[in-house]
């Protein structure tokens, strides 16, 4: 176990070097970082005085060394938009992206588990049809085409929740719900196909055959299988929430990390943008360490597997 | 056991159908003068459709500047369509390529095409697209490659491992044997052999990328005026929500519709084409 804890760890700390690694290279290639500090219009001696200062006169494969060190001690520069750390205006935004992204996956949990379940149990009734389509086009429908859905629905039309998210309970229920019916089809489809592999299997037949009701097998004897199956899928849930903030945090403008990615893409702030990056690709790959781990104690079977 | 005839599944009926209505549609678009399409007329601007008290001209409605919906819509699902048909081909041979390398080399150059793939699904790929767009700005042709990294490291990972077991089977290795190089065992041999996996793979790509332009299009990011798409379409129509509904309401709906029918028409493929994945 604990070998299995090493290696998924020293494979996440190799993926984020890598990623920081990426944002040093791009942050050195693209653009002249003097230019973008002082701007288009300073003299060129203003410019050449801020190049040496800043090293960047080195060579560039000095400058990307340098600039990857930085990353990695968290220093990742001032944001040319507002003057202050990036590292300070991202993580001013953490927690009301937390505040949407938390809601929205326990919604997509608390929902599409138990839909993907029940049509997985009463496999091709009509229930099961209405879950499978439903789930066929929340697949495929945008997730800003849900959120202006609601915005027509519920600010327009019945004129009962605000269009734009003030950080409150009635400007999050629709951010929330955008987010959390993005992909909830998946999930639901997902489930389904995990608790369809399981119960035929003969534990499930011998459960019933010993005369346990149907709601004490699939508590006891379906679930705790299928859902073994299913951590992987958490934490490509975590994935879609990110990337939907970007999208539903915009359309609601709501000030999370999501609007200001897409601010900073626009302004190509060149010191926030990288800092996004490489925070979201650490929450996400420890994120992932964690969702093996506690699939490996569920089903010590990949500990072998895994060797 | 479940039917695969075409006749027998009427989601990738209702799909097929809509593939070849837009397929006609850029067709049309095709034929339009550019003219037409970027016709402002203010005395006409946000018309409602036809079926709401229009007007028999514009019969899907104009937009904030008195421009034909239906003319731009024509034009926004052809360049929609069109970026994703050249992202999915350009990503399904990266990854293919990728796949091949890996399977062939082994060693260090399979380790690499692992960790890049490792590296891909380590971030959502929304925000390594922002990244690249925030530092090399964007053009058609940038977005166009942009969008075909993504899904390449599926159609990667389906296209080395069976590759590898390609090569364990007798035919590979009977024409290496007959003295076929290795570019001919794989592009004349194995990719014949595991063409039908690929393309299922590519059909998941389809409307993710779909989805993603439609996404980046709608921030203001991806597709940039005087050119549009569906999701530049919704994204520019969100400011008229209140007054014009059909300006979100139609690119909206062209959008779900193209996305449901490439996903209908690969669950009907994939049973067609690889019936053991299920």
């Amino acid at each position: 176990m604990i070998r299995f804890v090493a290696i998924r760890l020293l494979r996440a700390v190799l993926t984020v070097l890598a990623v920081a690694l990426f944002a040093a290279i791009a942050m050195r290639v693209s653009g002249d970082p003097a230019v973008i500090a002082l701007g288009p219009t300073a003299p060129a001696e203003a410019i050449a005085a801020y190049r040496v200062q800043h090293g960047l006169d080195q060579p560039l494969v000095v400058q990307i060394f340098v600039q990857f060190t930085a990353l990695l001690s968290g220093d990742f520069g001032i944001s040319p938009l507002n003057g202050r750390s990036a590292l300070q205006v991202v993580s001013q935004r953490v927690p009301l992206t937390l505040l949407l992204a938390i809601p929205a996956l326990l919604i997509k949990v608390l929902v599409g588990i138990p839909a993907g379940t029940i049509a997985a149990i009463r496999q091709n009734s009509l229930l099961d049809r209405l879950v499978m389509s439903a789930s066929v086009i929340g697949i495929a429908i945008p997730n800003f085409v849900i959120g202006l859905g609601l915005v027509l629905i519920f600010a327009i039309n019945l004129g009962v929740l605000p269009s734009s998210g003030q950080p409150n309970l009635p400007g999050m229920i629709m951010p929330v719900l955008t987010l959390a019916l993005a992909g909830i089809g998946t999930l639901a489809r997902f489930t389904r196909s995990s608790v369809l592999g399981v119960i035929n299997q003969p534990h499930v037949r011998t459960a019933y055959a010993k005369g346990l009701t149907e709601r004490q097998v699939i508590r006891r004897h379906i679930l705790p299988n299928a859902t073994a199956a299913m951590f992987p899928v958490l934490g490509l849930m975590l994935g879609s929430v990110l990337a939907g903030t970007v999208v539903v945090e915009t359309l609601f403008s709501w000030p999370g990390i999501g609007s200001l990615l897409v601010t900073a893409v626009a302004n190509r702030d060149i010191y926030v943008v990288p800092c996004i990056l490489v925070l979201s690709s650490v929450v996400m790959t420890l994120t992932n360490v964690g969702v093996d781990v506690l699939q490996a104690l569920r089903d010590p079977r990949i500990l072998q597997r895994g060797r | 056991m479940a039917n695969r005839s075409l006749r027998f599944h009427v989601g990738a009926q209702i799909g097929i159908a809509w593939i070849i209505l837009m397929l006609g549609l850029t067709a049309l678009g095709l034929t339009m003068s550019a003219d037409y399409v970027l016709n402002i007329d203010l005395a006409h601007r946000l018309q409602p459709p036809l079926m709401f008290g229009g007007n028999s001209v514009n019969i899907l409605g104009t937009d904030e500047l008195g421009r034909d919906m239906a003319a731009r819509l024509i034009k926004s699902i052809e360049v929609s369509a069109g970026i994703a048909f050249c992202a999915t081909l350009l990503g399904l041979f990266i990854g293919t390529a990728a796949g091949f390398v890996a399977a062939e080399a082994r060693g260090v150059l399979d380790q690499l095409v692992q960790g890049l793939i490792d590296f891909q699904a380590s971030v959502p790929f929304l925000i390594i697209a922002l990244t690249l767009l925030a530092f090399f700005g964007n053009s058609i042709v940038l977005f166009v490659c942009l969008m075909s990294l993504h899904g390449w490291e599926r159609h990667a990972r389906v296209a080395r491992s069976m590759a590898m077991e390609a090569n364990a089977l007798g035919y590979a290795s009977a024409v290496r044997q007959l003295g076929a190089n290795t570019m001919r065992v794989y592009a004349l041999h194995i990719l014949p052999n595991i063409a039908g996996p690929l393309i299922v793979s590519a059909t998941l790509a389809f409307p993710e990328i779909v989805l993603l332009e439609s996404g980046l299009s709608f921030l203001g990011l991806g597709v940039q005026p005087p050119l549009t798409s569906l999701g530049a379409m919704v994204g520019f129509g969100r400011d008229y929500i209140d007054v014009a509904p059909w300006m979100v309401l139609l690119p909206s709906a062209a959008i779900l519709l193209t996305t449901l029918s490439i996903n209908l028409v690969g669950d009907w493929l994939q049973d067609w084409l690889a019936p053991r994945r299920r």
